[in-house]
């Protein structure tokens, strides 16, 4: 889920502020996605205390591009693994152990392994890191004493709006969709 | 949720109940199997041990087939898994054809001594497998033909006491009696477990008492411990007592993960085409396709890791007793080629091919790799056993008939119980789950 959080993070202004919205039921929420989506706001974000079906669905949300990312460290890591061993062991170096060939295929097997694992598995990690902007130490989410219960029982769209005119607007399309409570956030504390 | 209602009405009755289309899939079966047996019999007559070797073949795979069911419907039942409940059923049917082998092992019982050779068969001639250092009776006409000449060659050869030797360290184990005695009560534990597991989920149907689940839950955790048990010591029978003097601590895992991705593979199948005859219906969608997919997927690489382990091992401990496994199948020999074919159909080009989540999302393609998978599983079967039977053989149509009596007449007892059960449990307290899963 946290990959989300990019929506809203990544056109970080010199001061951030947000739109917070709150919805009674997963039902509201994702009638609320589907028209905040359609009046095509971009950076925007929804929070759940558990996964809400059909709501990748109605956000419009792409594919991860991270698979992409593993997949390349995995093909690097396996050609990098058999080509350091291969020039090490069966050319540079060549060294016979109880009698297999230098280079022998069935040697190397568990080495090209760890080493895509390890390289997709780090690539993964970090990958999701840049992608969400991470590490991050604050955001004005946590200004809002409501969104505590983000991991309870609240449901919200947060937006973030790129300029004065786009805020007005912003709240009065998520008070449309039925929000029972909407905050104005920004970064330098407190609620406005 | 308002979705799950939905979908569970657009489920009818008549998609859950196969009644007569089940029967008639059962005469087919049984019609198949009866040719197969009459077939058999003439195999029997023409080739008795090469049958007995293909016979073994096609048991060990259906007996494969009902193992990777009853794992199946133990491990939804222990971890409580919600997704799974609507291809549980026909899971449960797979297992609850067990009983068939329980018929099906008697032949095997009865050809056991064109099969193994322990110790105090004396010179009841070796199985190729254990003729390393011997190749040229490879190949033989009939059991009595090697036996004789076994007889002659190894009279005085120091190698042939040592091998006799091992097999005696090993006789109270390997032995007639206690082979035909294992073989029985490990099919009789898996044909009860079937239909225990079957009638108690479709008793559920009626009756909706949501504390069968929770017993089933409670059950399969030492049922498994059982499961696990019998399937290694079936393994190690049946399959690596193939060769006495050869072992490998991973045999049973080897086994199990072929099994296991077997059922996967099956499911799909099987789901698609109960589907395509207008059976199920939105019951079972992409949804769970794709968590069987990735379940295949995942199972087709652990079987990858069993097999591999067990070779590099070998490989680098290059010791004699050890090597004969690969030595009847490895380079310069002509069981090599399916060797190959294995890393490859088994492993390598299916591992690219349906890593991706769309490729698992896409019936048509997830059904071409489950239906590939059931193949090279067939194959993986195939190279366990047949390479003990002679140095080189083609397919032939004594596999073939030995294929169609065991199969015909395992998949016709599972057509049986299939014509008296709904498709889905019905009675099952995490069905809406199941109805409305998505994957995240």
């Amino acid at each position: 889920m946290s990959e989300k959080t990019h929506t809203a993070g990544s056109g970080i202004a010199e001061r951030l502020s947000l739109v917070l919205a709150e919805f009674a039921s997963p039902d509201a929420l994702v009638a609320a996605a589907t028209k905040v989506r359609n009046a095509g706001i971009k950076c925007w974000d929804v929070h759940t205390p558990y996964p809400v079906h059909g709501l990748d669905g109605a956000m419009g949300l792409k594919p991860t591009r991270l698979g992409v990312f593993s997949f390349m460290a995995a093909c690097i890591g396996f050609v990098g693994s058999v080509t350091m061993i291969q020039w090490m062991n069966g050319y540079d170096y060549p060294l016979v152990v109880g009698g297999k060939p230098p280079d022998a295929y069935t040697a190397m097997v568990p080495i090209v392994f760890e080493v895509s694992v390890l390289l997709t598995g780090l690539t993964t990690v970090f990958g999701l890191f840049v992608i969400c902007g991470l590490p991050r130490h604050h955001h004005p989410l946590f200004e809002s004493d409501r969104f505590a219960r983000v991991t309870d029982d609240a449901f919200f769209i947060s937006v973030e709006p790129q300029t004065e005119d786009e805020k007005h607007r912003v709240s009065e399309l998520l008070e449309a969709c039925g929000a029972s409570h909407i905050e104005h956030l920004s970064d330098h504390g407190g609620t406005l | 949720m308002s979705t799950m209602s939905d979908k569970q009405s657009v489920v009818s009755r008549d998609q859950l109940t196969p009644g007569a289309r089940a029967a008639k899939f059962a005469s087919i079966a049984f019609i198949v199997g009866g040719l197969g047996v009459l077939g058999s019999v003439i195999a029997h007559q023409v080739d008795a041990v090469r049958f007995s070797f293909s016979y073994l073949f096609a048991f060990a795979l259906a007996s494969s087939v009902v193992l990777g069911a009853l794992f199946f419907v133990l491990i939804q039942h222990l971890s409580a898994a919600g997704w799974s409940v609507t291809v549980r059923r026909v899971a449960e049917l797979f297992a609850a054809g067990a009983p068939a082998l329980l018929v099906l092992v008697l032949p095997l019982l009865v050809l056991q001594p064109n099969i193994y050779h322990w110790y105090g068969d004396h010179g009841d001639g070796h199985s190729p497998a254990g003729d390393v250092h011997g190749a040229d009776h490879q190949g033989h006409a009939s059991a009595k033909d090697a036996s004789a000449h076994a007889g002659e060659d190894h009279g005085h050869d120091p190698e042939h006491a040592l091998h006799e030797a091992l097999l005696e360290s090993k006789a109270s184990y390997l032995n007639r009696t206690g082979f035909t005695i294992r073989a029985v009560v490990y099919v009789a534990f898996w044909a009860w477990l079937g239909v225990f597991l079957l009638r108690t989920s479709r008793r559920q149907d009626h009756d909706r008492d949501a504390r069968t689940t929770a017993r089933l839950q409670r059950l399969s955790a030492p049922l498994l411990i059982f499961f696990g048990l019998t399937l290694t010591f079936a393994a190690f029978d049946w399959l690596m007592a193939l060769e006495p003097t050869w072992y490998s601590t991973i045999f049973g895992v080897y086994f199990f993960a072929g099994a296991a991705m077997a059922i996967h593979a099956l499911l799909i199948v099987s789901t698609l085409s109960l589907k395509r005859f207008g059976f199920l219906g939105e019951a079972v969608n992409v949804e769970h396709y794709h968590d069987l997919g990735k379940l295949m997927f995942a199972f087709m690489c652990f079987w990858t890791y069993a097999a591999f382990s067990q070779l590099m091992l070998m490989w680098y401990a290059s010791i004699p007793e050890e090597l004969t496994y690969y030595a009847l199948r490895w380079r310069g020999t002509k069981w090599s080629f399916l060797s190959m074919l294995l890393i490859g159909g088994h492993f390598a080009a299916p591992f690219i091919l349906l890593m991706s989540r769309v490729v698992k999302r896409k019936l048509v393609f997830l059904g071409i790799g489950a239906a590939w998978l059931l193949v090279m599983h067939v194959a993986d079967m195939y190279w366990f056993v047949m390479p003990h039977a002679s140095a080189w053989q083609s397919v032939s149509w004594i596999d073939l008939v030995a294929l169609m009596a065991v199969l015909g007449l395992y998949l016709g007892v599972v057509g049986l119980w299939a014509a008296r059960t709904l498709l889905v449990p019905v009675g099952d307290p995490r069905l809406s789950r199941s109805l409305g899963f998505e994957n995240l």
